[in-house]
Order: structure tokens, then C-alpha cells, then sequence
């Protein structure tokens, strides 16, 4: 991998997110397509019911007395809107995602119900890998420390935390995260989703309120609702909202006692991975000590990938890190590897250590996995700016303010923070996903798109993943395809940016 | 059935009319012609999901939409001047 100090790219103009208003012809024609691909799934249901079609997918006998297992609206979703679409998700890989990734090339005979290999692999770029810096890669020095660490600790500790999972080398990634980050101490886990899930409820009880953002990811809405507390939703990124939920909730307190709650955290995402947004620190750390709550950050996406130096949206927002009590992350994105961590205040994380269901009963985290995490910690702790890890953070950093300024004055709809790595362009309707991830696919770029149940009904989207791995010359290739593409599909439709050809929004720094 | 396949064809009918120079540039127009036609028609079948259908599926589809195009353009064509000139003679 070339990593070079590419020419500057000029600041955007103004760090405001925007998000622009749906176009009213994408709208009523995604309200189209839902319209006829639900007559044509009711027609096709009625020929599979009485057998003049043979019927494929899974289906149950519904015996009298017994409660259905499959919720009868999103298996017929899933029959008649995904599985038409079915060759663009869950594609198999045949090597390493990195920068670059090999497809298995796939022909359907009885559109898109089962596929077959043809043998063939094809090369493309990958967009669609959550693999900001890069580490995402078979061999190097990394990999040769997690091989010798095999040799040494084994594969797996076959054990829970509380027991014998402990090791040394555990103790030492902890000890690492927390010099990361800045903080007294953290704890790790083998899961990053049953980090959120498991351990809400150390933190939260009966009597607590939590206030979670809408768009909060599923471990985390779990997590909350494991632990039995009351929970409020608020507004995304909607700090008065916040505010007057603060304040109705502390005046009027518990629901039926009115006692004073036990105590309130809210719980914020980094970065949200579908809307590209980033969380406003500064306000909701003045929130939070204005009402006196906790806040609970998960940093799943956020960690490595922003900052100047790599610690995430604490250090991005330029905060104190003290100010946060619960910094929660994952080693899934930037590390490469697998699990979560919880960072905070000592005893926060004694109580975790000996509450956390975590602790006693899921297996620790497995030994390579963890010295492939230490290995990149290494490199990123280190400040020096001629080093890989800085030189890999400014990669990424170029990367995202390059992509994403010339994709939105290409005229694509692009929503989030023009900081966030994380860049979703808007296509709206289902038969666009599936055609821009077909012709993306022909010209050899592999790209993740997004529709309804992940997005609201009429968002459909493409969301673009950079990663440090991604050199310039990459990055123009993907944009002039994009370009191909929108004009193809009608996409570059953006009120705001009004489209220009690839050659026109050249960038020059000032 | 593209130009392509009547390359001898076009060149012998297009070099009685137009000069050498020219065929060319007509060519290129008349394909961009049928480049736009083939782009109108991929927007129709974005635009209506008949691109996530399968072929069948989009043969009854349009046959249904043509059918009810057809009808009402006829029933306009026929029946529009004499409603026209009969609400002009009910409202003078």
C-alpha cells in the first residue's frame, strides 16, 4: 500500500450538515415502484398459493393453535421485493477486503432464487468494507505478530473473563486502549454488539431514564431494553428536543411515583454509519452537566477513522475526554479485527468487571485477535508524523474531505458530515439500488446499497466506505464511474450542487 | 439490432446521398439517437420497478399500460370535438 502526502484539498466551505430535500418526482416514483412491485408480489403469491407456481423460498404450514413464526409483511417483502434483487447483497468474497477486493462471479438460472459459481473471480475496488485505515490485510508485520502470538497463547482462551479467559496479553490491550484514549482504564470484549447489549444493563436499571438518539444501531436499542430503565427517543442530533425531554422527564420524574429518577444517561453514537452524521459533543457534554446525566458514547465508527489524531469524535470535537463517562468502541472498523471495548473512570470499569454479564459468562476475546489489536494500537499511539499510523489517519482524512467534495459537486444528493468517512448518496427508489450496484459491479467497483427495512421507505442509498487504503488515482476511477452511472440512472438531481461534469470540479486549494 | 450489424448496407445507401466527410457525423448523431431512446427506456423500467421484474412479468405489464393508453387516446381522439363544440353551443 502507497501511502503519500497527496496536494492540499481546500476546507469545505462550511461544516454544517445539510440534508437536502427529497425531489419530488424521486419520491412519487419510488411511491410507484412499491406501488407495482406490491400488486405484482400479491399476483405472485396467488399463483404460488394454488401451485400454478412452483413455490421456493421458505414457507410455513401456519397449524391452527400455533402462532406463525415468519411475520407475515416482511416475508412477503422479502419474497417478492428483496429476493428479486437478491444478486446485489451478501456477495461472496474470494480474498481479503482490502483497498481491493476478488468477487466470486455468480450466474442465477431462476432469477436471483439460487445462484451457481461460474469459477471466475473478479477484481474490483472496494467501497463497501469498513476498513478506514486500512489494516485490512493477509500479510506485513501485523500479520506476522499474530501468527507468533497463536504459537505462544493458542487460539482460544475457552474460557469466560471472570474464570481463566484473563490473560496477560488481555490486561496489556486494556492498558493500551486506555493510553489511547486518555482514560484511567478500559475493559474488552470478544463481541462488539454484545458489548452494547450486555452491558447497558450493569449501568441501568429499574428507576433509570435513558435517553437514546432515534437513529441509535440495534445493539445499543437492545441493550436499553434489556436493562429494564424507561426509555425516551429523541429527534437525531436534535439538542432542543433533548433539552425539553431533560427537563419534562427531571420535573416530573418516575412515571407512576414521581420520584427522582436514579439516574439518566444518554447514550449517542460517534458517527452514524447510515446517515454519515456526526453527534455534537460539545453541546450534549453541556447538557449533560447542566442536568447533571451521564452520556455514554459508542464510537463504533468514529474510532481511528476521525480526529487529528486518530482518538475519535473526543478528539475531533477537540473535548476533554474526562467529560465523557462511558466512551464505548468497536476493534471491528479501524482495528481490523474483532470485539469492543469500555473506556472510562476506574471504578466505572471495576463495577463492570465484576457486574458485567459479559464478564461471567461469554468467552474472552480470542489471543491472535487481540495481538493483531495491539499491533495497531502500536502504530497508532505513535504521535511522529512520519510513521505509518498518523500517516494512514491523514490518508483517510484526505480521502474523505477529497470524495466527498467533488461527489456532491458532481450533483449527487450526499448526506452527513464532511468530515465523516462515511458517505451515503441518496438514490430513493429500490429499482435504482439494485441497477447502480449492477453497473458499478460491470465496471468493477463493488459498492454496498441500502434500502427499506435499513433506511426509511423512501431513502434508498448508496453508502460509500473510504478507507486509507484508497489512493487518488482509485478515488477518481469510482467518481468518473459514478458520474457514468448517475447520468445512466438520472441521479445527480441535487438542487443545492447543481450537477457539473467530473473534469469541472477539479478541486484547487487556495 | 444495432447499426452495427448493416455496416455494408448504411454505407452504400449514405454514400449516394452525402459526401465522405459527412457519413460519419451522421452516423454518430443516429447513434445517439438510439443511445437516447435505449436511456428513455431504461428510465421507464427504473422508474415503474419493471427492471427488477422478470421478462414476463414486464410483457403483461406494458401490454396492460399500452392497452389503457391506447383506449383512452382513442376514446379522446373521437369523442373530444363533438363534447367540446356541444358544452360551447349548452354555455353561449
Amino acid at each position: 500500500m502507497t501511502v503519500r502526502d497527496p496536494t492540499p484539498v481546500p476546507e469545505h466551505p462550511s461544516l454544517e450538515e445539510v440534508y437536502e430535500a427529497t425531489p419530488f418526482s424521486e419520491a412519487f416514483w419510488t411511491y410507484v415502484n412499491y406501488i407495482i412491485l406490491n400488486i405484482f408480489g400479491w399476483f405472485r403469491d396467488f399463483l404460488r398459493r394454488t401451485r400454478i407456481e412452483n413455490r421456493k423460498g421458505s414457507a410455513e404450514y401456519n397449524p391452527s393453535g400455533f402462532v406463525p413464526l415468519y411475520q407475515s409483511y416482511e416475508s412477503f417483502y422479502t419474497r417478492n421485493v428483496y429476493q428479486r434483487i437478491a444478486d446485489c447483497f451478501n456477495r461472496p468474497i474470494g480474498g481479503v477486503p482490502g483497498g481491493k477486493l476478488d468477487l466470486m462471479e455468480r450466474v442465477t438460472e431462476d432469477y436471483n432464487w439460487s445462484f451457481n459459481f461460474t469459477g471466475n473471480k473478479i477484481t474490483t475496488i472496494n467501497l463497501g468494507s469498513y476498513n478506514y485505515l486500512g489494516f485490512a490485510n493477509n500479510n506485513g508485520p501485523i500479520a506476522d505478530n499474530v501468527i507468533e502470538s497463536i504459537k505462544e497463547n493458542g487460539l482460544a482462551t475457552a474460557s469466560s473473563t471472570q474464570e481463566f479467559g484473563n490473560l496477560k496479553q488481555h490486561r496489556k490491550l486494556e492498558s493500551l486502549v486506555a493510553q489511547f484514549l486518555g482514560t484511567e482504564d478500559a475493559i474488552a470484549f470478544g463481541m462488539g454488539f454484545a458489548t452494547n447489549a450486555l452491558n447497558i444493563s450493569s449501568l441501568c436499571g429499574k428507576g433509570c431514564l435513558i435517553l437514546s438518539d432515534e437513529l441509535n444501531h440495534t445493539s445499543l436499542v437492545l441493550g436499553a431494553r434489556l436493562s429494564g430503565a424507561v426509555i425516551k427517543v429523541y429527534k437525531h442530533n436534535d439538542m432542543k428536543h433533548l433539552e425539553r425531554l431533560l427537563r419534562d422527564s427531571i420535573v416530573s420524574g418516575q412515571p407512576r411515583t414521581h420520584r427522582p429518577w436514579q439516574k439518566i444517561l444518554i447514550i449517542v453514537e460517534g458517527v452514524y454509519s447510515m446517515e454519515g452524521s456526526l453527534c455534537k459533543l460539545p453541546e450534549l457534554i453541556e447538557l449533560k452537566k447542566k442536568y447533571r446525566a451521564y452520556l455514554y458514547l459508542d464510537e463504533a465508527h468514529s474510532i481511528g477513522a476521525m480526529g487529528s489524531r486518530g482518538r475519535g469524535v473526543v478528539d475531533y470535537w477537540k473535548c476533554d475526554v474526562n467529560d465523557v463517562d462511558v466512551l464505548m468502541g468497536t476493534f471491528t472498523k479501524s482495528f481490523a479485527a474483532a470485539g469492543g471495548y469500555i473506556a472510562g473512570k476506574k471504578e466505572l470499569i471495576d463495577h463492570i468487571r465484576i457486574n458485567s454479564h459479559a464478564c461471567a459468562y461469554a468467552i474472552s476475546m480470542s489471543p491472535p485477535v487481540v495481538e493483531q489489536i495491539i499491533s495497531v494500537l502500536n502504530l497508532l499511539i505513535d504521535d511522529d508524523e512520519t510513521r505509518e499510523g498518523r500517516k494512514r489517519i491523514n490518508q483517510l482524512a484526505w480521502n474523505t474531505r477529497y470524495f466527498r467534495q467533488r461527489l456532491s459537486k458532481m450533483g449527487f444528493i450526499v448526506y452527513g458530515h464532511p468530515h465523516s468517512p462515511v458517505v451515503p448518496a441518496l438514490l430513493y427508489s429500490p429499482s435504482k439500488i439494485a441497477a447502480f450496484n449492477r453497473e458499478m459491479l460491470k465496471r468493477g467497483v463493488s459498492v454496498v446499497t441500502v434500502g427499506f427495512p435499513a433506511t426509511p421507505l423512501v431513502l434508498g442509498r448508496v453508502r460509500f466506505c473510504l478507507s486509507a487504503s484508497h489512493t487518488k488515482e482509485m478515488l477518481d476511477d469510482v467518481l468518473k464511474y459514478a458520474e457514468e452511472v448517475g447520468d445512466l440512472l438520472n441521479m445527480r438531481q441535487s438542487k443545492l450542487n447543481p450537477k457539473k461534469p467530473f473534469h469541472e470540479t477539479e478541486l484547487i486549494a487556495h | 439490432m444495432t447499426l452495427n450489424d448493416h455496416p455494408t448496407f448504411l454505407r452504400h445507401k449514405l454514400s449516394y446521398t452525402y459526401k465522405n466527410c459527412h457519413w460519419k457525423t451522421m452516423l454518430s448523431y443516429i447513434r445517439r439517437f438510439f443511445k437516447f431512446i435505449h436511456w428513455l427506456y431504461l428510465q421507464y423500467l427504473l422508474n415503474t420497478a419493471l427492471y427488477m421484474l422478470e421478462p414476463w412479468e414486464r410483457l403483461l405489464f406494458s401490454t396492460l399500460l399500452f392497452a389503457i393508453l391506447s383506449t383512452a387516446l382513442y376514446s379522446a381522439l373521437v369523442f373530444l370535438p363533438h363534447h367540446v363544440r356541444s358544452m360551447i353551443q349548452f354555455y353561449s
